[in-house]
């Protein structure tokens, strides 16, 4: 799987921060209620500014010096976005390993391998 | 589509439901909201999400297919503040949507509106015709985000 090619690490990295900042920024402005909808607002624009540059920046690299294909670099985002979703999620308790939770996964990872193969 | 069934299993749409005892109470702010406007809220969030990805990956997208043509300090700036503008307007859907889903549901509306989006532009932007065995396994990866995030969300009075 190309995700794992060492070669590309420094924009896997890339990527995957810019999926790590897109989790946050969801996580955290859902659980800061006390902030006002405009405070969070301006707080998210400036980490949604952070967010693209470091996307367009590990993209741009990926698509035009690695030929990696474009559909490819989006779909790894969003698996890595899940991901890191779904480890919130067990620490919140929202994923408790029941059957069809566990069933879930295994489809998960199926899926997202033959997905990113 | 795929989200309408979702919906139904999980109860978002039950709005005969009594509107206190499906979303978190916080003790400054009742749960006040009355059936119509849940059915108003869960429409307006749905749809802000979608367009809000359409709009992100059609400017995305877009911008990168004319790159050469501006300077590539131009087109960072250009990047950053579509960037602002785009987290600033969805900020507000979120919250709102929050009120009846859990984070994890919310991340699966925006995972959906996101291959929609994405597999509608790259089809006009980079003449990407998705194979129908890439969409069997997008169908599975979506059912699988599903089933991960099935827990109804627990309401603490």
């Amino acid at each position: 799987m190309w995700l794992f090619d060492l070669s590309y690490l420094p924009f896997n990295l890339l990527l995957i921060t810019s999926a790590f900042i897109f989790c946050v920024g969801l996580l955290g402005h859902l659980n800061m209620k006390f902030f006002s909808v405009k405070t969070t607002q301006i707080v998210a624009a400036i980490g949604g500014a952070a967010f693209a540059l470091l996307y367009f920046f590990s993209f741009i690299t990926l698509v035009a010096t690695y030929f990696v294909p474009v559909s490819l670099v989006h779909y790894t985002f969003f698996t890595i976005f899940i991901v890191m979703i779904f480890i919130y999620s067990i620490y919140t308790k929202m994923v408790t390993f029941h059957p069809v939770q566990i069933l879930g996964m295994i489809l998960f990872g199926i899926s997202a391998y033959f997905l990113l193969a | 589509m795929s989200l309408w069934p979702y919906f139904v299993v999980m109860g978002v749409f039950d709005f005969q439901r009594n509107p206190n005892t499906k979303e978190k109470k916080l003790p400054d702010r009742p749960a006040r909201r009355t059936i119509g406007r849940k059915n108003e809220d869960v429409a307006k969030v749905i749809s802000t999400i979608l367009a809000f990805h359409f709009i992100l990956y059609g400017a995305f997208y877009g911008l990168i297919e004319i790159q050469h043509l501006m300077p590539d300090a131009l087109i960072l700036l250009i990047i950053a503040v579509i960037g602002a503008a785009m987290f600033y307007t969805v900020t507000p859907a979120n919250r709102m949507g929050h009120a009846y889903l859990s984070s994890g549901q919310i991340a699966i509306i925006h995972f959906i509106c996101s291959f929609v989006a994405f597999t509608v532009l790259s089809l006009f932007i980079y003449d990407n015709v998705v194979s129908t065995e890439k969409m069997l396994y997008i169908g599975a990866f979506v059912l699988s985000t599903m089933l991960i995030f099935s827990k109804k969300l627990e309401v603490k009075e």
